[in-house]
C-alpha cells in the first residue's frame, strides 16, 4: 500500500498547541499544505499575530514574525516593501483582523500591498476566553454578550472588497472536502499572483473555536453549513481587481 | 560648508546621510516638515517612505522595518508618542534598532515644551525598558544627534531617540551636514525573508523579545531579555553619558538644564556674569543615560537652578537625584507652551546669591 | 476489478497518529462510510483517539485526512486503484 494522505512535511513532528476541534489547526493545515505543493517554503515567510492563531509560527519550521495585536499588515508592509522576494502571508483572527486591527487591514489593503491575508473568522476571541468580536453572529451568548449580541456582524471580506486596490477577495470555509479544495485552490491563486504581480489579496475563512463557542467539533461542520454562511456568504467578491457577481446582503 | 537649514529639515536630512533605508510617519506638527522632506528626499535615494494611517500603524512599520534589517526611522510629537508607546515597549525589549525623533509640544498647543522626558527616559510602556535618548539645544547638534543616534541604535540594537522641541524643529540656523554613509553594515540579527539555505534554523521575531531565546519558557525568556538589557544600560552609564559645562571651571551657581531650556539660559549666564555672580550650565547631552558622574561631581556650588518646560518636575526629579541634599537646589518652569525667560531665571539665582531663598 | 470482491482491509487503511489525535470526532463524523470510532484507550496525554474499526471497509476517500485540524491521519491505498492522486 502506498501512503495517498499524510501530515505536511512542514509541520513539525509534535502534536500542535490547539484544542481538539480547532480551526485555526485545520485552516493553517491546509496553508502550509499549498505552501509544500507550491515548493514555497524557502522564501515564505508566516506572519502571525497575537491569538490563538499566533501559535501556528510554532508549529512549523519556517520564517516568521509575531507582533502586537492588529498590526501584523503594519508590520507586513515594512517587511514585504524591504523584501519584496519573499512570499508573506499574514494569518489573522477576527479579533485581530476586524476590531484593534480594522483600520491597519484596511489600509494595507489599500495599499495593495504585495501580501495575503488569510482571516480565520471564529466570531470571538479565543485565546482570552471566548469573548464577543466584530463578527460574532446576533444571539450569539459569549462571555460580554451572556444574554446574546445584539447587532449585526462585521462582513470583513465585503470591507475590504469595496476597495480597488485588492486583487483577489474572497470568503471560503474550510468545513467539507468541497469546501476545503475550494480554499486550497483560492489560496493558491492569491500566492501565486502575489509572487506574479505584487498582487494584495483578502481571504476569510469560516471557523469554530470549540472552546468558547460551545459548538463541539462533531457539530461544527453543521452550524457552518447552516448557520454561520447564512450570515457570511462563502464567495469570491474580487478577482484580478474587478468584483465577481453581485454583492449580496 | 554650511547652509542655513530648518531643524526638521536638517534632522531628516543627516539622516538620509546616515544610511536611513525606510521611512515611515504621520503629520503632527511641529515635524509634518521632516515628514514631507523624507517623501520627496528618500524615494530620490532609492529607498522607502510611507505615510502610514496613524503613529500606531507608523510605529508598527518601523518594527517591521527593524525585524527586515533596514536602517529605519520615524518622527513624531507627544500625542504620536503615546500612540507609539506599545511599539516602543516591544523594540526596546526585543532589542530592534531604529531611530525615533520626537520634537515635543505643549500637548494640544503646538508651541515648545519638554514634557515627553519621563516618557522616553524612564521607559518605554509596559514593558519599562529604555531607548538611547539624544536631547540637542541647536540644529546643529539636532543634526549630530541624530548622525549619533544612528550609530548607537545601530550598535547596541536598540531605539534611539533624538529628543528635540518644536523650537529646534521650526527654527533655521546654519548647519554642516554630515558626509554621506556609503554603506552601512549589515545588522547583527537574523532577518524572517524566508529559510533560504538555512533549512533548519528559522528566523523568528516574537514581538517583545525575540528568537534568541528560543527554547526558554515565555517567562524565563522574559527574564533573561530584562536582565540583559540592565546590564546594557549600567554599561551606557559608564561610559556612554554626554554632558556639556559652560564657564563651570570657577563657577559657584549652576543651571542646570538640557535642551530649548539650556539653550535660553546661557542668556542667563551672561548676564549674571555681567553682574559679578560666577554662573555657569550644566548641559546633559545625553538624558539616558543620564549623566550621573557629570551632574554628581556639581561639587562645592553656592546653588544650583534646574530649568525646564514641564510641570511637575520631570529633568530637576533626576538632577536632584544626583546632587542629594549638598546643594541648594530650587527649579524654574514654564509649561503649556511658553518659554522660559532667561531674566526670570536670573533673577532666581540673584536672590540665591543675596541669601533671599533658601 | 470491483472493489466489492477485495476484502476488509485490502482497498485503502487509516493509520491514526493516537499523539497526535485529540479525540476531536470530525472524522468519524465525516466518514461516508462509518469506518471510524474512538479508541477505548487513552493516549499520553490523556484523551481518546480515533482508530479504524477493524471489521469496517475504508474507500479511500481521504476525508477524514483533509479534516483532521491535527494532521493526525495517514490514508494508505493499494498500488493501481484509481483513486484521486492529486492534491491540487
Amino acid at each position: 500500500m502506498e501512503k495517498i494522505y499524510g501530515k505536511s512535511a512542514l509541520l513539525k513532528d509534535q502534536p500542535t498547541p490547539y484544542c481538539e476541534g480547532c480551526y485555526h489547526g485545520l485552516i493553517q493545515k491546509l496553508c502550509f499544505e499549498v505552501v509544500e505543493e507550491m515548493q514555497i517554503a524557502d522564501q515564505f515567510v508566516y506572519g502571525g499575530a497575537v491569538g490563538c492563531n499566533g501559535m501556528g509560527a510554532f508549529t512549523v519550521n519556517l520564517d516568521a514574525y509575531g507582533t502586537c495585536h492588529g498590526r501584523c499588515p503594519c508590520v507586513g508592509t515594512a517587511l514585504k516593501r524591504l523584501h519584496p522576494e519573499s512570499v508573506l502571508m499574514l494569518y489573522q483572527g477576527d479579533g485581530d483582523a476586524a476590531s484593534i486591527g480594522l483600520g491597519d487591514t484596511l489600509h494595507a489593503a489599500n495599499r495593495g500591498v504585495a501580501f495575503t491575508v488569510v482571516m480565520a473568522n471564529n466570531s470571538l476571541y479565543g485565546m482570552t476566553g471566548g469573548q464577543a468580536s466584530p463578527t460574532t453572529l446576533p444571539g450569539m451568548r459569549t462571555t460580554t454578550t451572556r444574554k446574546g449580541k445584539e447587532g449585526p456582524p462585521m462582513r470583513v471580506a465585503e470591507l475590504v472588497a469595496t476597495l480597488d486596490a485588492p486583487y483577489y477577495v474572497a470568503r471560503c470555509s474550510v468545513h467539507s472536502a468541497k469546501y476545503i479544495l475550494q480554499f486550497k485552490k483560492a489560496l493558491k491563486y492569491a500566492l501565486t499572483v502575489q509572487m506574479e504581480y505584487g498582487a494584495y489579496s483578502f481571504i476569510e475563512v469560516l471557523a469554530n473555536c470549540p472552546t468558547s463557542s460551545g459548538i463541539k467539533p462533531e457539530d461544527s461542520m453543521r452550524y457552518i453549513e447552516e448557520t454561520a454562511m447564512k450570515y457570511f456568504p462563502v464567495r469570491e467578491f474580487k478577482r484580478e481587481g474587478r468584483p465577481s457577481g453581485e454583492v449580496t446582503r | 560648508m554650511k547652509k542655513v537649514m530648518k531643524g526638521n529639515e536638517a534632522v531628516a536630512e543627516t539622516a538620509i546621510r546616515s544610511g536611513l533605508e525606510f521611512f515611515c510617519g504621520y503629520p503632527i506638527t511641529p515635524q509634518s516638515e521632516l515628514l514631507e522632506y523624507m517623501s520627496c528626499r528618500l524615494p530620490e535615494e532609492g529607498k522607502i517612505f510611507i505615510q502610514a494611517e496613524s503613529e500606531i500603524g507608523s510605529s508598527q512599520m518601523l518594527t517591521g522595518a527593524s525585524i527586515a534589517g533596514a536602517r529605519c526611522m520615524t518622527a513624531t510629537s507627544g500625542p504620536g508618542l503615546s500612540l507609539m508607546a506599545e511599539a516602543l515597549a516591544c523594540m526596546a525589549l526585543g532589542r530592534l534598532p531604529c531611530v525615533l525623533v520626537d520634537v515635543q509640544r505643549a500637548f494640544n498647543c503646538i508651541t515648545p515644551a519638554q514634557m515627553d522626558y519621563n516618557f522616553v527616559t524612564k521607559g518605554f510602556g509596559h514593558s519599562g525598558q529604555h531607548g538611547f535618548v539624544l536631547a540637542p539645544s541647536t540644529v546643529q547638534e539636532a543634526a549630530d544627534c541624530t548622525k549619533l543616534a544612528f550609530e548607537k541604535a545601530y550598535q547596541y540594537n536598540v531605539p534611539a531617540v533624538v529628543l528635540m522641541d518644536g523650537m529646534i524643529g521650526q527654527m533655521m540656523e546654519a548647519v554642516e551636514l554630515p558626509e554621506k554613509v556609503e554603506k552601512p553594515e549589515a545588522v547583527s540579527y537574523p532577518i524572517p525573508i524566508g529559510r533560504g539555505s538555512r533549512p533548519d534554523k528559522k528566523a523568528f521575531y516574537q514581538s517583545g523579545y525575540g528568537g534568541q531565546y528560543k527554547g526558554l519558557s515565555s517567562e524565563a525568556a522574559c527574564e533573561e531579555a530584562c536582565n540583559d538589557n540592565a546590564a546594557l544600560y549600567q554599561k551606557w552609564a559608564e561610559t556612554e553619558a554626554l554632558c556639556e559645562a559652560y564657564w563651570m571651571e570657577d563657577a559657584e551657581y549652576a543651571i542646570v538644564s538640557y535642551g530649548s531650556s539650556a539653550r535660553i539660559c546661557l542668556d542667563t549666564v551672561h548676564m549674571l556674569r555681567d553682574q559679578g555672580i560666577k554662573a555657569g550650565l550644566a548641559r546633559p547631552i545625553t538624558v539616558f543615560p543620564f549623566p550621573e558622574k557629570q551632574i554628581g561631581a556639581l561639587q562645592g556650588l553656592k546653588g544650583v537652578l534646574c530649568v525646564e518646560m514641564a510641570k511637575p518636575e520631570q529633568f530637576a526629579k533626576d538632577v536632584a537625584l544626583c546632587l542629594g541634599k549638598s546643594i541648594p537646589m530650587q527649579t524654574y518652569t514654564r509649561c503649556g507652551g511658553n518659554l522660559p525667560d532667561p531674566q526670570e531665571a536670573a533673577e532666581i539665582i540673584r536672590k540665591m546669591a543675596a541669601g533671599e531663598v533658601s | 476489478m470491483s472493489s466489492k470482491s477485495k476484502g476488509v482491509g485490502e482497498m485503502a487503511k487509516i493509520l491514526v497518529d493516537k499523539e497526535r489525535c485529540k479525540g476531536c470526532k470530525m472524522c468519524i463524523v465525516i466518514c461516508p462510510k462509518k469506518v471510524l470510532a474512538l479508541s477505548t484507550e487513552l493516549n499520553p496525554a490523556g484523551s481518546r483517539y480515533a482508530i479504524q474499526m477493524e471489521e469496517k471497509e475504508c474507500i479511500g476517500c481521504r476525508l477524514c485526512g483533509m479534516i483532521c485540524p491535527d494532521s493526525a491521519v495517514s490514508i494508505y491505498a493499494e498500488r493501481g486503484i484509481n483513486l484521486p492522486r492529486s492534491q491540487t
